[in-house]
């Protein structure tokens, strides 16, 4: 069940998206989640739809993959489309009480629906396609800019980059120990609500006591390499902007472009 | 209790880059009584394996029976098979979650719907078959030894009183001694509540001590299989997986290549000094 948990994780593959600049694809990702706003009528998600489907070609990630991703979030999807659809005043198609239903409203309701669609799923391709430490690596060479007024860029990349690394053990931990405690007999799906929420106790307790034992483990290791922050630290891999950048660059361009030049067949909303 | 195992295969997450068959086509049989070692390598598929039979993972493929019940299939029969099949984890120490050790060791016995007297005698039970003194009943399980952790652990699965006990690696981590006194525990509770045990391990000291049958698992398949000594016998064969057999038998064979008539079937160190004490005659 939590094996099912993908969004932050890194899909390993050889392809030309895994290889391009991570400063390049935070930014393009910035870019889109705008884009997506400005996305006025359904020829512009259609598009989107057939471009994120090229794009899962292009960097070999199974369209499945991708979309169970999107699993977690379905109730959140669900209440937002159900708030949407009976919310929003229009002309009324349906009514009970005060409840009812408006043209506007299906319309918004399904916009709002495809905009987190592709919101997560686009923004899922940058950590699909980026290793968590080449990501770190390419915001803290953003954020570099601003430490000037005070921002600490180096520190903010590397709680980022250890809050990504240790998602995955996380999860991996709080599998194994739920699969202990249902092996010592563990109702964890069964009662009412505030006996599921008791029966989670066995679970909370013994993956608080480990995330703390880890991160005291890490701050010695770290410590005992002599880990004392940015200032003067080089890097292994430096980050490089080639052509392969500038062309993947120019292509995101293009769709970008096209999309918006679909507004003009007319906005739905 | 018996343990049958057919055609059991597992594959891990399939359909993504991460698929891998974890165990390929196992067949063994488990008398009830007996006291097996499991043995293979780290990423071998031995606790896979183990945890397929109290039906914490469901099988690609294959049947599995404990006792008279099948727990694999579409009619798999899995109902508090969980205290059927006791199963200790491996550092269980890192499930241990309530506020006393008496509470943590209740939580089996209470999840079975026991009585709280019932629940009470076995707590008391199970803290005595691991060697765990009474005061200890009402002291935080996060304020004691790691080694001591371990048997609250351990007790917290024998109150439920299996009838199969499986144990993954129960030793790791622990110093010699504690090594010692948790596998003797285990010893004395196989004997005294005539449980089916199995021993997950990769010290081969330790299960040619312990264990009368063994079961070598490499790269998800069982490779050899049988008592101490027919296991024991192939010694190219551990070798070539990267296992061994025990010192002491290495040396007695090293021995009798020498032309020395010493016993064949020596295990353990106790073992050997009779055998050399009976050359001496």
């Amino acid at each position: 069940m939590l094996k099912d948990i993908t969004i932050g994780q890194y899909y390993p593959s050889e392809s030309v998206v895994h290889k391009l600049d991570p400063r390049l694809k935070i930014i393009l990702t910035l870019v889109y989640i705008v884009a997506i706003f400005l996305i006025r009528n359904f020829w512009g998600f259609l598009l989107l739809a057939v471009l994120s489907i090229l794009l899962c070609k292009v960097s070999k990630i199974p369209v499945g993959f991708l979309l169970k991703g999107l699993k977690p979030l379905a109730v959140l999807m669900v209440i937002t489309a159900l708030l949407n659809l009976f919310m929003t005043d229009g002309k009324i198609l349906w009514q009970l009480g005060f409840l009812k239903i408006t043209q506007e409203g299906i319309i918004l309701s399904a916009f709002m629906l495809l905009r987190i669609l592709f919101l997560v799923m686009g923004t899922s391709f940058l950590t699909y396609t980026t290793t968590p430490i080449t990501l770190t690596s390419g915001i803290e060479s953003l954020l570099k800019p601003f430490s000037k007024i005070g921002v600490p860029s180096h520190e903010i990349a590397m709680m980022m980059s250890i809050a990504l690394r240790f998602i995955p053990t996380l999860i991996e931990e709080t599998d194994k120990i739920m699969a202990a405690q249902k092996a010592r007999g563990a109702a964890l799906s069964e009662g009412n609500l505030i006996q599921r929420a008791k029966s989670l106790i066995p679970i909370l307790i013994p993956l608080f006591v480990s995330a703390f034992r880890r991160a005291d483990e890490l701050a010695i290791a770290m410590e005992s390499r002599c880990y004392h922050g940015g200032d003067d630290r080089t890097k292994m891999k430096e980050l490089k902007y080639g052509k392969r950048d500038t062309i993947a660059l120019f292509v995101f361009a293009i769709c970008l472009t096209g999309m918006l030049m679909l507004n003009l067949l007319g906005a739905s909303l | 209790m018996k343990i049958t195992v057919e055609n059991l295969s597992y594959i891990y997450a399939p359909g993504t880059p991460f698929e891998k068959a974890a165990l390929r086509d196992i067949n063994f049989t488990i008398e009830s009584g007996d006291f097996v070692g499991l043995i293979g390598h780290s990423g071998s598929g031995k606790s896979t394996l183990v945890q397929h039979l109290n039906g914490l993972v469901k099988p690609t493929d294959g049947t599995i029976r404990i006792g008279e019940r099948v727990i694999t299939g579409k009619h798999a029969d899995t109902k508090g098979l969980c205290f059927t099949v006791g199963l200790v984890f491996q550092y269980p120490e890192q499930q241990l979650f309530a506020e006393t050790i008496y509470q943590d060791i209740a939580f089996g016995p209470s999840n079975m719907g026991l009585s709280p007297a019932e629940i009470d005698l076995r707590v008391r039970t199970a803290m005595d078959l691991v060697g765990l003194s009474p005061d200890l009943m009402e002291k935080s399980p996060f304020s004691i030894s790691g080694g001591q952790k371990r048997r609250v652990a351990i007790a917290g699965v024998l109150a439920m009183e299996p009838k199969v006990l499986i144990l993954d690696e129960p030793t790791a981590g622990l110093d010699p001694k504690g090594r010692d006194e948790i596998l003797n525990s285990i010893r004395k509770i196989h004997k005294q509540m005539d449980m089916t045990v199995i021993l997950v391990s990769h010290s081969m000291e330790d299960v040619a001590k312990y264990c009368d049958k063994l079961l070598v698992l490499n790269e998800g398949e069982v490779v050899l299989s049988g008592t101490l000594a027919e296991v024991f016998h192939h010694a190219d064969t551990l070798t070539d997986i990267g296992l061994s057999v025990p010192q002491v038998t290495l040396a007695v064979h090293k021995l009798r290549e020498k032309g020395i008539e010493i016993a064949e079937n020596v295990f353990t160190v106790s073992e050997a000094i009779s055998a050399i004490m009976k050359l001496r005659g």
